[in-house]
């Protein structure tokens, strides 16, 4: 069982996900933006933050960012479904250079989450 | 009187003359004698009388000589003094040289003030001495016809003045004789004003016939009933006429006489004298193309006008793909944040289906799971629904709303669009007022007024939407729109770069943009403008450059409520027992709409193509109580299906649906639209709906 943190600003994609990981026994937390989930981090230990990266009032990557600034820091899984400007490719390529240890496109099924979340907690 | 006293004096000194010749005589010795002497006497008398008579007469003649010589002399001293006076106030230039020497033998003050010579310094010099000739050959050729013909009239020439600098006179000269002596007489005249006129009037007609002949626009002098009197080279390549061509033609022949601007466009110039329009013209071989035409009344008599017409067929061209250019960029970038939606929404779908399959054995948690899906489902049909928007493709339906919870609605997909370096906040006015008007025209508005901003701000800033009641004072207003009343007022004030007062002017005209290439979205602010007119509203804007800019936009007060949808209850499904005809080409929701309308009672006639549709239509055994009909389907539309299924069965009711455009579409009273994808609770609603209106009937 692991401690997640789940950074996303749409409400069903939080509710969905938190059903597949509770399904794992994983224990959720849910931000509903980059900086609400980066104040969760400042005061709570998780071993794993799945972070969007398109958010309203900071976004993933200054969540990634945010982590290069610190000396412990959680696993990192970054997931998008596009941008209006920006590819999702490109997207995901930034995350993976800003040390996100896994990305994934949006939609993505149960299967290939949970084959993540365990990839990157090596359990 | 005293004349007569005199010849009487005369007279009688004569008589006491002869009296005394007389008696000198030897006195007569007889009768006979002093008889002859007598007679002799009388002779002498008579003679002595015609002798006075005559003298008389030379004396009157001589008086009358002497008076004429008098009054010729006063008539030459008069045209002397004339012509002194001529001669030294002449503005003219006057010389008089002798011919033996060439010297000055008086000049006037014009030509002290033609040359600045004074009469002291040129009396008793020759012009050569002065250096007065700036072209000696202007000399040679006066002395050369003065020599021959001895005058010379308007001969050109330049003089150079005592200052050093010339002068160009018209010059006039004869020889005449004064006492005797042979003199020239010069009479110039200063002609380097003119001479300049000519020359400033020569380089302007030289610079107007290159203009004339070079100019890429057509060029013609016309009169203003539309004769044509010149064309230039570039109004017959336009053309593809000659010039005589092209005056035969006149203007019915050049500008295409049923452009229905024609008319206003005669009429203005007319009123005006000079018109700037658009309009069409017609070259030899038939072609329309557009133009730009500028015309000028020059002279009333004779009336002439001036015409430019500059072919604007590849600007046009240009515009368009500038135009199309633009709308691929705005749908590319609304494509990117629709996959972005799309793409959360699909995770909620799939993942609510997979987590259905998990729980399959528990109901509760399944209807959880699909109402999830169902919400889902329900925004991504209001992301096509954007879509549609976008690309005016979306059917007007006014309703009455409350503008804060439409816009509240827009900022969730509007935080998307414009991105973290622009704050943008809502401030919602409390018991806001109802308005009457396209939802999703409103969110048009809300998000184009909001992208102009973000685009204002490429280094950031704030942008603050506010709603706010309020009454309108058109006597207070700059807006030519503006009619008093009550409106809601929704503010857009950004902190951006600003507009000054020329671009302000323009801002609602199609196609303008301040944006760099690439940069612009082509849905442009006119498309605002003409929402917000089309809902009898108005728009305010103010801006400042490098301050910001400020639109408010005034939407009528509506006085309803606004109406609650009745297939909005979730549970309300409606059930029927009619037949339908179901004409719909895509399998998937033929078999979904079918399925679901089964279940709520309705018996079904299914048809993948208008053809089998028209098949079952025509079986009279077969009863149909409405057509529930896709409307674009390959082959043959919905509404050309639904007229030969009315010569088959008249009057039969019809619920067209389609997810693209019906707005130039036409219904009949009978005709219902629904815009895909529809709910299925709200199509059952309209199903009964439908049917009872004709079971009313």
């Amino acid at each position: 069982m692991a401690k997640i943190l789940l950074i996303d600003d749409d409400e069903q994609v939080l509710k969905v996900m938190t059903s597949f990981l509770e399904r794992e026994h994983h224990q959720i937390t849910t931000a509903i933006n980059g900086r609400l989930g980066i104040s969760l981090l400042e005061k709570q230990q998780f071993d794993l933050v799945i972070t969007d990266v398109i958010m309203p009032d900071q976004d993933g990557i200054e969540v990634l960012m945010w982590f290069l600034k610190q000396v412990n820091r959680p696993k990192i899984i970054a997931m998008s479904g596009g941008s209006a400007s920006l590819d999702q490719n490109l997207l995901l390529n930034t995350c993976s250079k800003l040390h996100a240890d896994k990305v994934l496109s949006k939609p993505f099924d149960f299967a290939t989450l949970t084959s993540a979340v365990s990839e990157v907690l090596e359990i | 009187m005293a004349e007569e006293m005199k010849n009487t004096t005369s007279a009688s000194e004569l008589r006491r003359k002869a009296d005394e010749n007389i008696a000198s005589q030897p006195q007569p010795t007889s009768d006979l004698d002093a008889k002859r002497l007598l007679h002799e006497l009388q002779v002498h008398q008579v003679e002595l009388e015609m002798q006075n008579l005559e003298l008389s007469a030379t004396v009157t003649s001589l008086k009358q000589e002497i008076t004429d010589r008098k009054e010729a002399e006063a008539k030459l001293h008069i045209i002397e003094e004339k012509f002194s006076t001529t001669f030294h106030l002449s503005p003219d230039s006057i010389n008089i040289n002798r011919l033996s020497d060439g010297m000055y033998v008086e000049i006037n003050e014009g030509f002290t003030a033609i040359t600045g010579y004074t009469a002291e310094e040129v009396i008793g010099k020759t012009s050569l001495e002065l250096n007065i000739w700036d072209n000696p050959e202007d000399r040679s050729r006066l002395a050369k016809e003065l020599k021959e013909c001895g005058i010379v009239n308007n001969l050109e020439a330049t003089f150079r003045r005592k200052d050093g600098t010339t002068v160009v006179g018209l010059m006039s000269a004869r020889v005449i004789k004064i006492e005797g002596e042979p003199c020239i007489l010069s009479i110039s005249r200063d002609i380097s004003i003119r001479k300049q006129t000519e020359r400033l009037l020569k380089a302007s007609e030289e610079r107007y016939r290159t203009i004339f002949e070079q100019s890429l626009d057509a060029i013609f002098y016309t009169n203003p009933d539309g004769a044509i009197y010149k064309a230039n080279p570039s109004a017959c390549s336009m053309f593809g006429m000659t010039e005589q061509e092209l005056c035969a033609a006149g203007r019915n022949g050049i500008i295409n006489r049923d452009d229905p601007k024609l008319a206003a466009a005669i009429a203005d110039r007319k009123q005006s004298r000079q018109i700037n329009t658009e309009l069409t013209c017609v070259r030899k071989n038939g072609e329309v193309f557009p133009a730009e035409v500028s015309s000028v009344i020059t002279s009333e008599d004779p009336p002439q006008s001036f015409v430019i017409i500059r072919d604007i067929s590849e600007r046009k061209r240009i515009e368009q793909q500038l135009l199309q250019s633009q709308k691929m960029e705005a749908i590319g970038q609304l494509a990117g944040g629709v996959a972005h939606d799309f793409n959360n929404k699909l995770m909620a779908i799939l993942g609510y289906a997979e987590l259905a399959k998990m729980d399959i054995n528990d109901s509760d948690k399944i209807l959880n799971y699909l109402d999830e899906m169902i919400r889902a489902a329900e925004h991504s049909r209001d992301i096509t629904c954007r879509l549609l928007t976008f690309s005016r493709q979306q059917v007007v339906t006014p309703q009455v709303l409350d503008a804060n919870k439409i816009i509240a609605h827009s900022l969730k997909s509007l935080y998307r669009l414009i991105g973290e370096h622009v704050s943008i906040s809502f401030e919602p006015c409390e018991n806001l007022w109802n308005i009457g008007m396209d939802p999703v025209q409103l969110d048009q508005v809300v998000m184009k007024l909001s992208i102009n901003a973000r685009d204002a701000m490429p280094d950031g800033g704030s942008l603050i939407i506010e709603t706010r009641n309020t009454t309108y004072d058109i006597s207070s207003s700059s807006s030519i729109d503006a009619v008093s009343g009550d409106y809601v007022m929704v503010t857009f004030c950004d902190t951006g770069t600003g507009m000054d007062k020329e671009t302000l002017t323009h801002i609602f005209e199609p196609f303008f943009t301040t944006k760099e290439v690439g940069k612009g979205t082509g849905l442009g602010l006119a498309t605002i403008y003409g929402i917000i007119r089309q809902n009898s509203g108005f728009i305010d804007v103010t801006s400042s450059v490098a301050q910001g800019t400020e639109f408010k936009v005034y939407i009528p007060r509506h006085f309803s409520e606004p109406i609650k949808e009745p297939a909005a209850k979730a549970d309300s499904v409606s059930t029927g027992s009619s037949s339908i005809l179901l004409v719909e080409d895509e399998d998937a929701v033929r078999n979904v709409v079918s399925l679901f309308l089964k279940k709520i009672g309705y018996t079904v006639h299914e048809a993948a193509t208008p053809t089998v549709a028209l098949e079952l239509a025509d079986d009279p055994s077969i009863q149909i109580d409405l057509v529930l009909t896709d409307y674009v389907m390959p082959g043959m539309n919905g509404k050309v299906m639904m007229e030969r299924i009315h010569e088959l069965r008249p009057r039969i009711r019809c619920i067209y649906a389609s997810g693209f455009s019906t707005e130039h579409v036409q219904f009949s009273k009978e005709e219902h639209f629904m815009q895909k994808p529809y709910d299925l609770i709200k199509l059952s609603g309209l199903l009964k709906r439908v049917i009872s209106g004709k079971e009313v009937q």
